[in-house]
C-alpha cells in the first residue's frame, strides 16, 4: 500500500476529518446507535453504500490522476459524484473535507525542503554532489540521464535512477544508502567501504549491475510513479468532493487505485467509529475490533471500486443510503436548534 | 519589549499580507476567556474591525454570551464545531477554524482583527502557530496559585500570560505576589499582565498590548 494512503487514512492527518462523525452523532441523538453491538451494523451499512461510492470514487479518481486526467474529465468525475449525492448537506460535507484535505495535501506533497532534491531534465548528463557532509539527499534522474551521484560522508542517501539511465552511485563511507535502479538500467553501486554502512542492492530483472561488498539492503524505487503532483491537482476545482481528492492524491503521489478505495472505505468507518468512542464513551478497543472485523468487508469493497476505476464516469457505480442521507439533513436541522458537537 | 514579544517562532506563519490578524485566547475553562474577549470587543471594536471564533467544548455557550452582550454583530461571532476535541480543532487539525476566518474575511472584507478562542479544556492546549499570529493564555486566581509555577506550554510559551480575577485573591487565598513571580520565572521575560474585569471591565493593559500587536504588523521593522 501507498505510504500516501496511509497519510490519508491516518486520523492525525491534519485535513479536517476530526469534526466529521459521518451520522453517528445524529443516530447516537435517536439512541438508533448506544453500543459496540448497535455499532457494527451502522458501520457495516455505512461502509457498503456511502463508504463503497467514496471507493469507487476514489479508485477513479486515481485511475484518472495516473494517467494525468484533463480539467474537463475531473469536472466529468465530480459533477457525477454530486449526481449519486442527493441529500444536500452531505454534498456540502464532502465538499468541505474535500478543500480542507486538497489544502493539507498541497501543503505536506509541497513541502520537501528538508532534502535536497535534484531531478534534472531527460537525456542529460548530470552530477550532483549535495552541498554538505550530513545532509541527506534523494536524486532522482529522469530517464536516458548519465548521472554520476557522489554524496558526501555521513549522508543519508538515496539513488533511484529512471529506465534506461547509465548511472554510477559512489556513497562515502559511513553512509546509509539506498539505490535502486529499474530494469534495463545500466548501473554500478561503488560503495567506498563496507564498513559502517547500511547499504543493499537488489536490481531489477535484466539491470546490467555490478556490486561488490557483502553487508546489503535494498529498497527498490520504481521510478517512473513518481508523477508530479501539482500537475494532477490543478486539474481539480476549489472544492472538489472528499473522495475524488484522496484518489487524486494517492494517483499523483504513485499509488494504485486500490489503495486509494482502500482508504476511503477505512475512512467511512473509522471516522464515524472514533465519533462514536467520544460521543457515547465506548471502549476504544472493543470499537477498533468493531473496524477490524469489516476488514474483509473493506477489502472486498476496495477490490470491486478498483475493478470498475477505468470505466466511464457515467457507468460508475452508484450505491446509495438513503438512511444515512435522512440523517445528514436532520443532524444539520438539529444544529440550528440544538448543539451538535460535530460538524456532520 | 520588541513587536514579537521577545518571542522566537521557529515555525513562522503564514504572511500577513491580505489577511486579518489572528489573536488567539486560551486557558482552562472558567479562567475568564469569554469575558476578556467581550472586555477587548469594547475596548478595540470602534477603532479595530474586528470578528470572533469560539470552540466551545459542550455548547455553544460562548457564542451565544458573546451576541447576548451586544459586543459585537451577531454575525461577526462565528462557533466552530470541534468534533468533541477543543485542543485538536486549534492545536493538531487547525482545518475547522480555518474555513471559520476565511468565511469571515470573505464577508467581511475590511477585517483586520479575528480573535479565536479555545475551548479551554486543559492546560497544555496552545494553538498552533500556523492558526494565530498571537495567543494569550489566561489563567485566574480562583484556579490555585499553585498554577504558574506548574508551568506547561500555555503558561510557558505564550506570546502575553493573563492572570485574571485578582479581586477574588483575598477571597480564595491566593497569594498574587507569588503567581507573579512564579509566572515571571517560568516564562523567561516573555509579558504576563494580572487584571481584574470587575475593577476594570474594558481590560485596558490587555487592549493596550493587542493594539501594540496590531501597530507592530501595520508597520513592520
Amino acid at each position: 500500500m501507498d505510504i500516501s494512503a496511509l497519510l490519508l487514512a491516518d486520523s492525525r492527518f491534519p485535513g479536517g476529518g476530526h469534526v466529521h462523525s459521518g451520522g453517528l452523532e445524529e443516530a447516537a441523538a435517536r439512541a438508533q446507535v448506544s453500543n459496540e453491538d448497535d455499532l457494527a451494523p451502522f458501520l457495516l451499512g455505512r461502509l457498503r453504500t456511502a463508504g463503497e461510492l467514496a471507493a469507487v470514487f476514489a479508485a477513479a479518481a486515481t485511475h484518472a490522476a495516473r494517467r494525468n486526467a484533463t480539467p474537463t474529465f475531473w469536472a466529468t468525475l465530480d459533477a457525477e459524484l454530486d449526481a449519486r449525492t442527493p441529500s444536500p448537506a452531505q454534498r456540502d460535507t464532502s465538499r468541505t473535507q474535500g478543500a480542507a484535505t486538497l489544502r493539507a495535501a498541497k501543503a505536506t506533497f509541497a513541502h520537501t525542503d528538508l532534502k535536497a532534491i535534484s531531478t534534472p531534465p531527460a537525456a542529460a548528463k548530470a552530477t550532483f554532489s549535495p552541498p554538505a557532509a550530513g545532509t541527506e539527499a534523494t536524486f532522482a534522474p529522469a530517464a536516458g540521464t548519465e548521472a554520476t551521484f557522489a554524496p558526501a560522508g555521513g549522508a543519508e542517501a538515496t539513488f533511484a535512477p529512471a529506465a534506461a539511465a547509465k548511472a554510477t552511485f559512489a556513497p562515502a563511507a559511513g553512509m546509509e544508502a539506498t539505490f535502486a535502479p529499474p530494469a534495463g538500467a545500466e548501473a554500478t553501486f561503488t560503495p567506498a567501504s563496507a564498513a559502517g554502512m547500511e547499504a543493499t542492492f537488489t536490481p531489477a530483472p535484466a539491470t546490467g549491475a555490478t556490486f561488490a561488498p557483502a553487508a546489503a539492503r535494498a529498497t527498490f524505487v520504481p521510478a517512473d510513479l513518481k508523477a508530479t503532483f501539482g500537475g494532477v491537482v490543478a486539474g481539480l476545482g476549489a472544492r472538489p468532493h472528499h473522495a475524488i481528492v484522496l484518489g487524486a492524491v494517492v494517483g499523483a503521489a504513485g499509488g494504485l487505485p486500490v489503495d486509494a478505495a482502500l482508504t476511503a472505505a477505512y475512512l467511512s468507518v473509522s471516522g464515524p467509529a472514533s465519533a462514536a468512542v467520544r460521543l457515547l464513551g465506548l471502549d476504544p478497543f472493543a470499537v477498533n475490533g468493531v473496524v477490524v472485523a469489516l476488514s474483509e468487508w473493506m477489502r472486498d469493497v476496495a477490490e470491486r471500486a478498483a475493478e470498475c476505476a477505468a470505466r466511464d464516469p457515467a457507468e460508475l457505480p452508484a450505491p446509495a443510503a438513503p438512511g444515512l442521507d435522512l440523517l445528514a439533513e436532520a443532524h444539520r436541522r438539529h444544529h440550528e436548534k440544538e448543539v451538535r458537537l460535530f460538524a456532520s | 519589549m520588541p513587536a514579537d514579544g521577545g518571542h522566537h517562532d521557529p515555525h513562522p506563519h503564514e504572511p500577513l499580507a491580505g489577511r486579518a490578524f489572528r489573536l488567539g485566547i486560551g486557558g482552562p475553562v472558567g479562567s475568564g476567556k469569554t469575558a476578556l474577549v467581550a472586555a477587548l470587543c469594547r475596548a478595540l471594536g470602534a477603532a479595530v474591525e474586528l470578528a470572533v471564533v469560539t470552540n466551545d467544548i459542550y455548547t455553544t455557550e460562548d457564542a451565544d454570551f458573546l451576541r447576548a452582550a451586544g459586543v459585537l454583530d451577531r454575525e461577526r461571532i462565528v462557533a466552530v464545531q470541534t468534533g468533541c476535541c477543543p485542543h485538536t480543532a486549534i492545536r493538531d487539525d487547525i482545518t475547522a477554524n480555518l474555513d471559520a476566518v476565511d468565511g469571515l474575511e470573505r464577508r467581511f472584507p475590511g477585517l483586520r482583527l479575528v480573535i479565536i478562542e479555545s475551548g479551554g479544556d486543559n492546560l497544555t492546549a496552545v494553538f498552533s502557530r500556523g492558526l494565530v499570529d498571537r495567543q494569550i493564555f489566561v489563567v485566574d486566581v480562583a484556579g490555585g496559585d499553585k498554577v504558574p509555577r506548574k508551568g506547561g506550554p500555555g503558561v510557558t510559551t505564550a506570546d502575553l500570560l493573563v492572570i485574571n480575577k485578582t479581586d477574588l485573591a483575598p477571597l480564595v487565598g491566593a497569594d498574587l505576589d507569588v503567581m507573579t513571580t512564579d509566572a515571571h520565572r517560568v516564562r523567561k521575560g516573555l509579558p504576563v499582565i494580572s487584571q481584574s474585569l470587575v475593577d476594570t471591565p474594558d481590560a485596558p493593559a490587555v487592549a493596550g498590548w493587542v493594539r501594540e500587536q496590531l501597530a507592530a504588523v501595520a508597520a513592520p521593522a
